[in-house]
């Protein structure tokens, strides 16, 4: 096992076109709607995102390979349960 | 119960906002929702309790702008919620404890709820994500399906990518979340070359595949028995990869395609799909896969308007009387 190289499907990998920034606050849900809104810092209440075609590169919207947005943005293929399964068997 | 009346669950998490796209439908249809993102909400303020006995289920989910009576859902929709991480305050063992109880407590009991239309049940989704599966299936409802092998000896890889002279690529069998440097990276399709191929393949299994000699790829999105077909062009082998350099436009699917496709989301107990085709200059529609819950957002505006249009429907509908 000691000259047990690492899977060859690691080296296909390749960074992302393009990343989404994080948003500044951290969304609410609106009591009402149950729709995610920010309260920014003049205590104005705005949408969380713009929705439909994507422009530029990544955004909350696209498909993606994997889980490349980072805290939050699960991945496309994913369910909840296959996620945890797979990290959480060390 | 009356489940018309009853709430639709939405379990997703606050960042999402395609779920707010069917959020706003049905807030202007005035139907009741519950929003939940339970691997982060029921650590900080939600609760959830059921209660079971002989001949009787009942329980409560409180959040913080609702009480939720969970013999009175109607639907639940499984958009994005977040992995069941467990409380970060924990050190590594209490948080994976905390973290197993979760799925395998919330995530039950959430999947659990007697009457309620799932869109999509997440153990269908599960299920549906192994692509031997979804390969399985795809040559049984007879869609065209390009050569492929899943393998773990690199001389069967190294046979399979000689025998393919115009072409195979790998993608994988998973897609882990996988960071270089602190930047995330994912396997992207590319051609494989034989000479290319190591023992590193002997590791774990890979899946290689023959690659289509495609005129465009297509994107066929279902919701009930309700299709909407995209055909998209791109400069990338991948189109993923680069979503800001391609085009995509509505387009007609096959009859054939549309019987499969049915077969298919039957044969998962899926309510929703995304279906990826490559499409060859004779028509040819070869299954590259079908994602059980796909981002489907990201389509022109009049499609994705009659997705979220579609959806609400299904979650405002309830189960099938």
């Amino acid at each position: 096992m000691e000259d047990m190289p690492a899977p060859w499907g690691i080296g296909r990998m390749g960074p992302f076109a393009a990343t989404t920034a994080l948003p500044a606050f951290t969304p609410v849900i609106d009591p009402e709607t149950q729709i995610a809104v920010m309260v920014d810092e003049n205590g104005r209440t705005v949408e969380l995102g713009t929705h439909g075609t994507s422009t530029s590169g990544l955004t909350p919207t696209s498909t993606t390979p994997g889980d490349g947005a980072g805290p939050g943005g699960a991945t496309d293929a994913d369910s909840t349960e296959s996620y945890d399964q797979d990290t959480a068997t060390d | 119960m009356n489940h018309q009346c009853g709430s639709v669950l939405v379990l997703t998490n606050s960042l999402d906002v395609t779920t707010d796209v069917v959020l706003r439908i049905l807030a202007e249809r005035h139907v009741p929702v519950v929003r939940l993102d339970p691997g982060t909400d029921l650590h900080s303020g939600a609760s959830l309790t059921a209660m079971y006995r002989t001949g009787d289920q009942r329980g409560t989910l409180r959040t913080a702008s609702r009480e939720l009576d969970l013999t009175d859902v109607r639907s639940v929709w499984v958009r994005r919620p977040s992995p069941y991480e467990g409380p970060s305050e924990l050190d590594g063992r209490e948080r994976r404890f905390a973290a197993s109880q979760a799925l395998w407590g919330a995530g039950g009991v959430l999947a659990s709820l007697p009457g309620a239309h799932y869109v999509n049940h997440p153990w269908a989704n599960r299920s549906a994500e192994h692509k031997p599966a979804q390969l399985a299936a795809a040559q049984h409802f007879d869609f065209l399906v390009p050569d492929t092998v899943i393998t773990n000896s690199a001389e069967e890889a190294k046979e399979f990518v000689t025998l393919h002279p115009a072409g195979a690529v790998y993608k994988p069998l998973w897609n882990t979340p996988y960071s270089m440097n602190g930047q995330p990276h994912a396997v992207w399709v590319r051609q494989v070359h034989a000479g290319e191929i190591t023992t590193a393949v002997e590791t774990c299994p890979h899946m290689f595949q023959a690659k289509v000699e495609k005129v465009f790829d297509a994107r066929v999105t279902v919701v009930g028995d309700q299709l909407f077909g995209v055909r998209i062009d791109s400069p990338e082998l991948d189109w993923r990869r680069r979503q800001d350099l391609m085009n995509c436009k509505p387009i007609e699917i096959p009859g054939a395609v549309a019987q499969a496709v049915a077969g298919y989301l039957r044969h998962f107990r899926l309510t929703f799909g995304a279906f990826d085709f490559a499409v060859t200059a004779d028509d040819g529609w070869y299954f590259l896969e079908c994602n059980p819950n796909g981002q489907w957002a990201w389509q022109p505006t009049e499609i994705t308007d009659r997705i979220a249009h579609a959806i609400a429907d299904q979650l405002q509908r309830g189960p099938a009387v």
